[in-house]
């Protein structure tokens, strides 16, 4: 052993002993360990949640049917997209990777599985619990409690925000019109002409909820493209949409009255 | 004449005993014990440090700070797994700090070369076919290396570590170790041949 080699042991004890260099206790370690399996969770559990607030809220308010008018309806559709939640999602996946990476079992591994496993739980955990009544529940609630914070986020993303998009139930038909009353319970005709777009025919009926891409003139809507949207399709309609009644399967004079 | 047989007791003998033995009494408190891990470290951390942080003054500073890192932190060290990757990895991150504090080579945010999974080189042949050639090549040319390549080269030509090892240090998939080695040999060798370095 070369007298270099004892010099720096010797150093090294020294400044143990003298108490300059102390041994971090072990709870620290454990408990730096559940502070990162608890972060994992967090970050898990946000990303989760805000997935399936994205796949719940695009069909709630309608903005998710707005693909059905091509191109001009695809502008619409990312004007409208809740780029806030999505955001959030972003760094809550990046941050939940950041986490996942102090792992062995994860950095020893190419990353792109890292990638690919996150978004995988992510994507299915999302699709579990857009299929609970959680997000419809706190929907329901944001309408009844606007002080709350999850309220305001609840009702901001619930409403379609474009000059160009209009949502509301028929009340009027006529040949190539039809009068419909928005969600503040405006009236607004509609005019149809062979340009307006039906992706699912423009047979349409009293009390049909549609969603109309138009130019507005006043009350009235040239309108560009229409769209049933039926009961099934996950639709809940701006907050103040009026509640109504389900009609699946029954006839439409004994479900609205 | 009868010849007598002298059985010593080597059980507390601090050479008998592995790492990780004498990590565990660290633990248990025996701070002395200590000393006999720097013993056997030292001269490992001093070469891997000079030859990793080519051209910077401060290694000796750099390795003792590595002990003190690795005395504080010994309590998160999992005595049923290899100390010397551990006390490797410790290095690693301290020279880096070196590195970055200087402020003199840039080192890549992000390395592409762990995104993708790649096929892994046979360990065995590849260092028995290279050994001789890399470790002169290495010390000729180590100063024109990035970071990222000198490091690589050096834990596996000169500190002799195995790709599993290495990639317990760097944290990286065991194939990318593979990868960034033959990079390495190749930068390696074109910045040599550019030097009129002759094997």
């Amino acid at each position: 052993m070369t007298p270099t080699l004892n010099l720096l042991k010797n150093k090294i004890l020294e400044r143990i002993a003298s108490g300059k260099v102390s041994m971090v206790p072990r709870w620290h370690f454990v408990l730096r360990l559940i502070i990162t399996i608890a972060l994992l969770f967090a970050f898990g559990a946000l990303a989760v949640f805000l997935l399936s607030f994205i796949f719940f809220i695009l069909p709630a308010n309608g903005s998710w049917f707005l693909h059905d008018f091509g191109a001009p309806g695809w502008v619409h559709f990312f004007r409208l997209f809740p780029w806030l939640p999505a955001i959030l999602l972003a760094i809550s996946v990046i941050l939940l990777g950041l986490v996942l990476e102090r792992f062995s079992f994860v950095y020893h591994r190419p990353l792109i599985y890292l990638g690919l496993g996150t978004l995988l739980v992510v994507l299915a955990g999302s699709l579990l619990l857009a299929k609970t009544p959680m997000h419809r529940a706190f929907y329901q609630q944001s309408k009844k409690t606007p002080q709350s914070v999850v309220g305001d986020f609840y009702r901001g993303f619930g409403r379609m925000h474009s000059d160009n998009v209009y949502l509301g139930t028929i009340n009027n038909v006529a040949s190539s019109t039809f009068q419909i009353e928005t969600e503040s319970g405006e009236p607004l005709i509609i005019m149809m002409d062979e340009r307006t777009n039906c992706p699912f025919g423009c047979d349409l009926d009293l009390d049909d909820t549609v969603m109309v891409m138009g130019n507005r003139l006043d009350g009235t809507i040239n309108a560009a493209g229409v769209r049933e949207i039926r009961d099934d399709e996950g639709f809940f309609g701006p907050p103040n949409w009026r509640e109504r009644p389900p009609r699946y399967g029954l006839p439409r004079e004994m479900m609205w009255p | 004449m009868a010849k007598t047989i002298v059985i010593t007791d080597m059980e507390d003998s601090p050479l008998e005993k592995t790492d990780e033995d004498i990590t565990r009494q660290v633990q248990n408190g025996d701070k002395e014990a200590f000393g006999e891990l720097v013993v056997r470290y030292e001269a490992k951390m001093i070469r891997y440090g000079r030859k990793f942080l080519f051209g910077y003054e401060d290694t000796e500073d750099a390795v003792q700070e590595v002990f003190i890192k690795t005395y504080r932190n010994i309590q998160s060290f999992d005595a049923t797994k290899k100390f010397s990757s551990w006390i490797y990895r410790i290095a690693h991150n301290e020279f880096i700090n070196t590195i970055k504090k200087k402020g003199k080579e840039p080192l890549p945010f992000f390395d592409a070369d762990t995104l993708f999974p790649h096929p892994v080189s046979p360990e065995k042949s590849d260092r028995q076919t290279h050994l001789r050639e890399a470790k002169e090549m290495v010390e000729a040319c180590l100063g024109k290396l990035p970071p990222k390549y000198r490091e690589i080269l050096v834990l596996y030509y000169l500190e002799e570590l195995s790709y599993k090892e290495i990639a317990d240090v760097l944290r990286v998939p065991t194939a990318t170790v593979g990868v960034r080695l033959k990079r390495g040999r190749e930068t390696l060798q074109s910045i040599c041949q550019k030097q009129g370095f002759e094997l």
